[in-house]
């Protein structure tokens, strides 16, 4: 029995798959079937999906290299900085001598000594406005010397005042202290002091760079910074600007003529001791 | 939080960014002052080399990349085909490249210019807001 009985089930075993088969495409629920299958989500595998993440963030990871790389390539200017937005000052006539912070004959007979801070108002009205006059009259001619000393007031001005005040002593040491003073002068409305400006301010004043960025960097003269605001502080200053002319206190952006005459007394009381000595 | 709200937070977010940064491109073509909310880092900032890319100033890069974000999510809210399938990797990708960038310019203000611009911090604050949004999407793929 056994080989032919067996062939017989299997026989009928696979009609009947047959048959049903047909009965299902006959019905038209084969491809029923399919649209069923068709429907139901194709969701990628967990395999499938970390890749495609991990693309996403290969793809950002790339977009901000590029930009981070194009922002620090120099563009148009061939590794130069890029072309000064600053109010660069005229220059003085070479003949006025100048020394460290001093502008004028060392044999000048009178000196005023300004104490005075780059960030306040007053004393900027003072620099572009009454001390030009004073140079043009006074110290061109040989008379009068000015000498700068540091007044910077942190607690009305911030902490980039004292910064401007070595940044200044660091230019001085270049012996470009008052292109300097100008320059921070015509540009402290709109310009921020910090580290980059000012460094920015002696590079377009063709400093020496390297030079004056490592003094400011070291915070070189914070010292002699000091020492002028304590000087300020014993001879009685109490506001910015304050001028000494000659033993004459004068306190604030006072007008042109006031100045004048403070400087005529005092040449005045000089000729007399002189004549005196 | 559903998914209509988080492609509306997106696009509320892609408008908000595009207008900070509008108004940084302006303030750079037009030569003019930026309003600081009484702070004094902004003009430091944008007068710095790092405020250009390629000639190009970082405001209006940042415009077009809030345009293109927005145009990415109302390209997804009107189901436009493969948007339901790539919309969110690719705001993803998007955000989290912009959330790089204004990582590195955020150091750059507070350590290389050493001022803070509050408009910047603003756009960076929105870049991430958005690349968290579209975090979840993400994160819920991989998690399905």
């Amino acid at each position: 029995m056994g080989r032919r009985a067996r062939r017989r089930r299997e026989k009928r075993r696979t009609t009947k798959v047959l048959v049903e088969a047909e009965v299902e495409v006959a019905e038209g629920l084969g491809p029923a079937r399919e649209r069923r299958e068709k429907k139901r989500p194709t969701r990628p595998s967990r395999r499938l999906r970390y890749p495609r993440i991990l693309t996403g963030v290969a793809a950002a990871a790339v977009a901000a290299t590029i930009l981070i790389v194009l922002s620090l390539a120099p563009w148009g200017n061939d590794g130069e900085a890029t072309p000064s937005e600053f109010i660069v000052p005229t220059p003085r006539p070479a003949d006025i001598p100048s020394q460290g912070t001093t502008l004028g004959s060392p044999d000048a007979p009178l000196t005023i000594v300004e104490y005075s801070d780059f960030l306040c108002p007053f004393c900027t009205d003072a620099a572009l406005e009454t001390v030009p006059q004073i140079e043009e009259e006074y110290v061109v001619t040989g008379r009068v010397k000015l000498v700068w000393k540091q007044f910077p007031l942190p607690q009305l001005h911030g902490e980039a005042a004292i910064v401007a005040a070595v940044a200044s002593e660091c230019a001085a040491e270049q012996n470009a202290f008052w292109e300097y003073h100008d320059m921070l002068f015509l540009n402290n409305k709109s310009v921020t002091f910090n580290i980059e400006n000012l460094k920015r301010f002696a590079q377009d004043l063709g400093l020496d760079t390297e030079k004056f960025n490592v003094c400011l960097d070291e915070g070189k003269y914070m010292d002699k910074v000091a020492a002028d605001y304590d000087e300020a502080d014993r001879r009685g200053a109490t506001g910015t600007p304050t001028f000494f002319v000659g033993q004459t206190m004068v306190v604030g952006a006072k007008p042109y003529g006031e100045f004048k005459k403070a400087i005529d007394d005092e040449l005045a009381k000089l000729g007399e001791t002189s004549e005196a000595e | 939080m559903s998914d209509l709200l988080r492609w509306g937070a997106l696009a509320a977010l892609a408008m908000a960014g595009m207008g900070v940064a509008a108004y940084l491109a302006y303030s750079h073509y037009a030569d003019q002052t930026i309003m600081c909310a009484g702070l004094s880092g902004c003009d430091a900032v944008e007068n710095s080399e790092y405020s250009t890319l390629v000639g190009i100033p970082v405001g209006l890069l940042g415009t077009l990349f809030c345009a293109g974000l927005l145009a990415l999510v109302l390209a997804r809210v009107a189901r436009l085909p493969l948007t339901e399938e790539w919309a969110p990797l690719a705001a993803f990708s998007m955000t989290l490249a912009g959330v790089a960038f204004m990582a590195y310019l955020t150091y750059i203000e507070l350590f290389v210019v050493e001022d803070i611009c509050i408009w910047c911090t603003s756009f960076a604050a929105i870049v991430t807001i958005a690349w968290l949004i579209t975090l979840v999407d993400v994160l819920a793929l991989t998690n399905e």
